[in-house]
């Protein structure tokens, strides 16, 4: 048997080392600086089948892109033919050399230089020669096909499906070129070495006869493997500092995600490897809503996410909407959303506040409990429909907020005052449970969201007021009346996006008009967010035209939105009227309907009427 | 904080320039350029569910008061001028905590 080395492994070798290092290092610090509670939940998931779950994901994501693929297929081909292309070569390389050298723990360089080193039926065995080389060049083919597809979309990015493409900074491109050269250097150098040996199959083999044909290839093998290890060397010397990072990063963060770790305060590590599995794929680039309304400035969270992990501040982190239409779209599923709260610095503000006129406001019990909230108040419409469906269908409610002076704390979380926002939350939770009672009926979203998520409210449950609604068509304890127009539905982020509540307002809408309305989660942003603190009145007018425009392509008889911002944000900006789904139902109640079905009710709603 | 940032009016009506001093609201106005269209017309502070006066009509000033802000971003709503009040407050005490001024 020859001897399996020659010295231009080492230069593979060396950069490979870097990656490696570097790689080891980095999962030792993410475990690391996981709080106590989140290491104990990977301890718990590397007993589990979670694990296997997790091994699944990585290969239908990592290697598959099948999330991509979803998205759009072409650029969906294209991860997946440089990723499972190159993949497969590597396992497949490894296979062939381990079957000719029956050594299972060879050194790295063995497999991945192995045509250099048997480049034609030198092994025993070698029978199996035309069918490895065969394998070998087709994935390699599937690999050069993708790199096809790549270099299309860097300079026609429409072609695979993308608006935009992420604008990258040197270093990456400089990793770019590397990764562009690997695949055609390696086909170059087989074909050399199968051209001077007359091996190979239809890629390298034809192409080397190819080669031989012209001149001879013989002393031309040494130095196109040289190339072709510089190259590999150069590639991942920069993967730890560039975006290639991700190849190895995305994996451990499928799996600690698998294990229930999720993006907090308590585990900044966490975050760092989110950072780190970001791709920049450019996929949240086309969802981001500023990129039409701002464009060139570099708010969408592949930059936000590529300055974090350079430990710079992140551009224009404050115009941000935090709207999650790049989370929802993001195929790695960074958490961009929880990342970007966590960025915004808590100044202090809303610490001093005195509640005014909470302490000892509910003396009274009551059923239901509606919440107006801030927003509601600027849109009273709203208010004087909930009044109306409330008594039509004999509820027992209290309108707690009716001074107007309570706030849900979640604005001042979205401007990162996280300290005063759950101060607040304590107070309220403290009122609303003192109520006694059963059911929080809120017409804002964004006090429904953090009501939803963050309160705790024991025996109590929390309801949009579409999702009310809906209860109250569903056990008719309310009729409406057909309107014989036609809708088009406004999602709402903080309700559709933010908290599923999809479903229920699409009934509601249904029973009202006769158009199809099926909420989908993927739904556009008003402008109007909360989340978007620096962004001026001009960019959130902007940002409403365009959703407007797109939202009412059908022309619809009335624009029903289930939100009190959403429906301050799109009047200015259409001349078809603007809704809530609480005005709409209530324009539409027929009088004298409720309470067919009392008994059942009482179970579903909380109420306690009739006792 | 006692500075006021911009003049000072005197009870006999004369404006004094000699205390005038908008390098604070000149700052601010960099970050939040529409601050500068407000018209002092209150419609701000008679939304604000606060209601102790969080926004200072007499031009960008810290006060005791922004701490109690609950971010709610009604003003920003109410705002005839279109001003990014919300915005505003934060970076007026941002600015403050840069400067190791704030409470
Ligand atoms: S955040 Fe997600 S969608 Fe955006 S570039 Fe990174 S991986 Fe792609
Ligand atoms: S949250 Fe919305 S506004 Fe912010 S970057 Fe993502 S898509 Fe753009
Ligand atoms: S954001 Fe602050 S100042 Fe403005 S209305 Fe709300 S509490 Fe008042
Ligand atoms: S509402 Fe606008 S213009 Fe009026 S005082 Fe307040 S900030 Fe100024």
């Amino acid at each position: 048997m020859e001897k399996l080395f020659d010295p231009f492994v080492l230069l593979f070798t060396a950069g490979f080392s870097v990656t490696g290092i570097w790689f080891i290092y980095k999962v030792y610090r993410w475990l690391a600086g996981l709080s106590s509670a989140d290491r104990s939940l990977v301890f718990h998931g590397v007993f589990s089948a979670r694990l296997w779950k997790a091994l699944i994901e990585t290969i239908s994501e990592s290697l598959i892109h099948r999330k991509v693929f979803s998205r759009n297929p072409r650029l969906g081909y294209m991860h997946m033919s440089l990723a499972f292309g190159w993949f497969m070569l590597i396992l497949i390389g490894n296979i062939e050399s381990t079957w000719y050298t029956g050594d299972l723990f060879k050194p790295i360089y063995v497999s991945v230089f192995w045509r250099f080193f048997d480049p034609g039926p030198a092994f025993p065995r070698a029978a199996w020669q035309p069918g490895f080389a065969f394998i070998m060049d087709l994935f390699l083919l599937l690999v050069l096909s993708g790199l096809l597809f790549a270099i299309v979309k860097r300079f026609r990015s429409r072609l695979v499906g993308l608006k935009r493409t992420t604008r990258q900074q040197p270093v990456d491109r400089l990793a770019l070129t590397a990764l562009w050269l690997i695949f055609p250097a390696r086909l170059i150098a087989e074909s050399m070495t199968c051209g001077a040996h007359g091996t190979g199959s239809f890629l390298t083999g034809t192409l080397g006869h190819l080669f031989s044909f012209a001149f001879s290839p013989s002393p031309l093998v040494l130095p196109t493997w040289w190339f072709y290890s510089f190259i590999l060397s150069s590639f991942f010397f920069l993967l730890p500092f560039t975006r290639y990072a991700h190849i190895p990063s995305e994996p451990v963060l499928i799996f600690l995600r698998r294990f229930g770790v999720r993006v907090s305060i308590e585990s900044p590590s966490f975050t760092d490897l989110n950072l780190h599995a970001c791709s920049s794929c450019g996929i949240c680039l086309d969802a981001c809503q500023l990129s039409e309304v701002m464009p060139g400035k570099q708010v969408q969270s592949n930059y936000f996410n590529r300055a974090l992990r350079n430990g710079a501040n992140p551009p224009h982190q404050w115009d941000c909407l935090l709207c999650g239409r790049c989370g929802s779209a993001c195929p790695v599923g960074v958490e961009l959303i929880p990342i970007r709260q966590l960025q915004r610095p808590d100044t202090g503000i809303g610490r001093g506040l005195q509640l005014p006129g909470l302490v000892g406001k509910n003396g009274h019990k009551v059923t239901i409990l509606y919440f107006a909230g801030c927003m509601t108040h600027l849109t009273p419409g709203i208010i004087s429909s909930m009044r109306k469906i409330f008594d039509q269908s004999g509820a027992s409610w209290h309108f707690f907020d009716a001074d107007g002076q309570n706030c849900c704390g979640r604005p001042l979380k979205l401007a990162g005052q996280t300290q005063a926002a759950s101060e607040l939350k304590k107070k309220l939770e403290q009122d609303f449970l003192r109520s006694g009672a059963g059911l929080l009926v809120t017409s804002c979203p964004i006090c429904f969201r953090i009501f939803n998520e963050e309160y705790r409210l024991p025996g109590m449950r929390v309801l949009h007021h579409s999702q009310y609604i809906s209860e109250l068509l569903e056990w008719k304890r309310i009729k409406v009346g057909p309107s014989g127009l036609s809708a088009a539905y406004h999602e709402p982020c903080e309700l559709g996006r933010g908290s599923g509540i999809l479903v229920e307002p699409g009934l509601v809408i249904r029973s009202l008009f006769h158009s199809d309305v099926t909420p989908s989660g993927e739904g556009l942003c008003c402008g109007g967010s909360l989340g978007g603190v620096a962004l001026e009145p001009e960019v959130r007018k902007a940002v409403a035209r365009g959703a407007a425009e797109q939202l009412t392509v059908n022309h619809p008889d009335v624009l029903i939105t289930a939100c009190p911002l959403c429906k301050k944000t799109f009047k200015p900006v259409t001349s078809i009227p603007v809704q809530d789904i609480a005005e709409a139902t209530a324009h539409y109640l027929i009088a004298g309907s409720s309470m067919p079905e009392r008994r059942k009710s009482t179970k579903v709603l909380g109420y306690e009427i009739n006792k | 904080m006692k500075t006021k940032f911009g003049f000072d009016i005197h009870d006999n009506r004369q404006i004094d320039l000699d205390l005038e001093d908008t390098r604070f609201a000149d700052e601010v106005a960099v970050v939040v350029k529409s601050w500068k269209a407000c018209m002092k017309c209150g419609a701000c502070v008679g939304t604000c569910p606060v209601g102790k006066g969080v926004l200072n009509l007499t031009g960008i000033n810290y006060q005791p008061a922004l701490t109690t802000c609950l971010m709610c971003g009604k003003c920003l709503l109410v705002c005839p001028r279109g001003i990014n009040t919300r915005h505003l407050i934060l970076e007026v005490m941002n600015k403050y905590r840069e400067y190791g001024k704030a409470v």
